[in-house]
């Protein structure tokens, strides 16, 4: 399985203030805890590492920006915003609990689906 | 002397058989003893809220598949999902709303929710169709304290609070947080479904193998291999409570912890909301039921295969369902509040996230323990105090297996009917 977030032609990927994060977009800014959950799996240790390091220093500004939007109604770019900010917290999973990309000697992938009522 | 957990639960001592785990024997008694005549859980009445909502779930040890319905009585009724023409199953999704006729994407044929064959195409090519007789077949459904429970058995006498019994009585009236929203985690395992319920029952693992995860939340200085609290009895039910550690602090470098954690006053890390939106729960007789102050929460389980736990920060459940004897579902399901701002939905991915990996090291533990068993090696298991909710799993099976009906099971069930606290044992008794 293969997922991206898309930035649609004449959008910014990301508001202003944050384009240190576009690298990160394409990969990270995805709908869907599950499809948060895939991503922090399906990647390496140190993959992980470099989005943490990214967006870690910057997660509370960002927090902060997204605060004036409504949480299910936001413009592309601050969408995206919030999905890295989302997929943070899976990658801290990795970064500092596990030490590993994944849960260690566990298979992957995995039959495992998180199922939420509603898609962030 | 001093009882302790095990021996309160009037049990022994022995080592204990993994037959069990591993006969397709087994497996089919369990099909036709357990499965086929208990009281299954479905879910929460507000998974179906308004009438014309619907569910199906499905029960497959039992090859079932069933339609549970909100009528416009306010009633809920379950059916098995069955057509009545030519067998195909009524309903392909998995829930909908506002729907009160069902047509069999088949050949249309069409019933009501309340289970009623209403038209049938093309009719006047038929043989002397008596519509009348052809309605979804219904299964005995009751709902205990917002649980829908179905019963398989066409035949059953035991209604669903004769079958609660006293854990029902001991459980009722918990005011459950945010009833109406949860977020599953699913997974289909490569094992005998005890392994499962196993996983789930006993903490003598949690240091161990959740050693990155829960470990130091759920054993200390104090409590270093978190033994049990407290153990409950109650005919073929049960209930422990865990240990909680009172001096769990995030690591220094947990800094999106931290974070996802900085505006919540919350319990513990099993926290899904806010301390003052759970004091009426934390006040429940029953929750913590021994009032201890060093507590983390309550894995309550209603047999065969429902576990109910409530911590001081909400509650969630697993269902485990056997699907071949080495193949089997899990789902857990937790139930959480609606976000309402970034920072909000921040700390719910955060709870997921973590509790996805805590489940998954047990998840991925029960395919190994299954292929151990299985290689037919070893012949039995050692089980310690703590891990008596096991032991007591085993013997109800085997009370359930050998009785002929289901008022039979619970008559032989009544040695486990423990209205006597018992004291956990901090040394092994002799
Ligand atoms: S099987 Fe349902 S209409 Fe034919
Ligand atoms: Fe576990």
């Amino acid at each position: 399985m293969r997922i991206v977030a898309t930035v649609p032609s004449g959008e910014r990927p990301l508001p202003a203030g944050f384009e240190s994060l576009e690298p990160f977009v394409t990969y990270w800014a995805v709908a869907g805890q599950n499809e948060r959950r895939h991503q922090r799996c399906d990647t390496t240790f140190e993959e992980i590492r470099r989005f943490y390091d990214a967006m870690l220093p910057r997660a509370d500004a960002a927090m902060q920006h997204l605060s004036g939007f409504p949480l299910r109604d936001m413009p592309g770019p601050e969408a995206r915003l919030m999905r890295l900010v989302l997929s943070l917290a899976q990658a801290s999973m990795a970064v500092e609990v596990q030490g590993s990309a994944r849960v260690p000697n566990a298979p992957w992938p995995d039959t495992v689906r998180i199922l939420t009522e509603e898609t962030l | 002397m001093r009882a302790n957990f095990t021996q309160a639960a009037g049990l022994g001592t022995g080592p204990m058989s993994f037959e069990p785990y591993r006969t397709q024997a087994h497996f089919e008694l369990e099909r036709e003893r357990i499965f086929r005549r208990t009281w299954l859980i479905m879910g929460r009445i507000e998974d179906v809220p308004n009438a014309g909502d619907y569910i199906v779930k499905e029960v497959e040890i039992c090859n079932a598949s069933i339609l549970i319905t909100r009528q416009a009585s306010g009633a809920v009724k379950a059916f098995h999902n069955i057509c009545s023409h030519r067998g195909n199953q009524v309903v392909w999704d998995t829930k909908g709303t506002r729907k009160t006729m069902f047509r069999c994407p088949y050949h249309n044929w069409t019933y009501g929710n309340d289970g009623k064959l209403l038209a049938v195409s093309d009719e006047k090519m038929f043989f002397n169709l008596d519509k009348k007789k052809c309605g979804l077949d219904s299964v005995q459904c009751d709902v205990w304290d917002g649980w829908i429970f179905i019963n398989l058995n066409p035949d059953n006498r035991v209604s669903l609070r004769e079958y609660l019994g006293s854990m029902g009585e001991f459980l009722s009236g918990i005011p459950y947080p945010n009833a109406h929203r949860s977020i599953r985690i699913q997974a289909y395992l490569k094992c005998n479904w005890k392994f499962l319920i196993d996983a789930f029952s006993e903490s003598y693992h949690i240091p161990v193998l959740h050693s990155k995860t829960i470990g130091p939340t759920f054993s200390g200085k104090i409590n270093p291999m978190s033994h049990l609290q407290n153990a409950e009895f109650f005919g073929p039910h049960h209930s422990i409570s865990l240990f909680g550690n009172p001096d769990y602090k995030p690591e220094e470098a947990a800094l999106v912890e931290k974070l996802a954690y900085a505006g919540m006053v919350s319990e513990n890390v099993l926290a899904a909301n806010q301390s003052q939106d759970t004091m009426d729960l934390r006040a429940h007789r029953s929750v913590n039921p021994a009032k201890s102050q060093t507590w983390s929460m309550d894995i309550n389980e209603i047999f065969p295969n429902f576990h109910l736990d409530v911590a001081g920060g909400g509650f969630w459940t697993h269902e485990i369902w056997p699907i071949t004897q080495d193949f089997s579902r899990y789902e857990m399901r937790f139930f959480v509040p609606k976000p309402e701002t970034v920072r909000e939905a921040f700390h719910q991915e955060h709870y997921i996230a973590r509790l996805a990996d805590v489940v998954l090291e047990d998840l991925a533990n029960v395919e190994r323990t299954h292929k151990g068993v299985a290689a037919g090696v070893k012949k039995q298991m050692h089980l310690q105090e703590h891990e008596v909710l096991i032991r007591r799993m085993l013997k109800l099976h085997e009370e359930f297996e050998e009785s002929a009906t289901l008022e039979e099971a619970l008559k032989r069930c009544a040695w486990a009917d423990s209205p006597d606290t018992a004291e956990p044992a901090l040394e092994p008794v002799a």
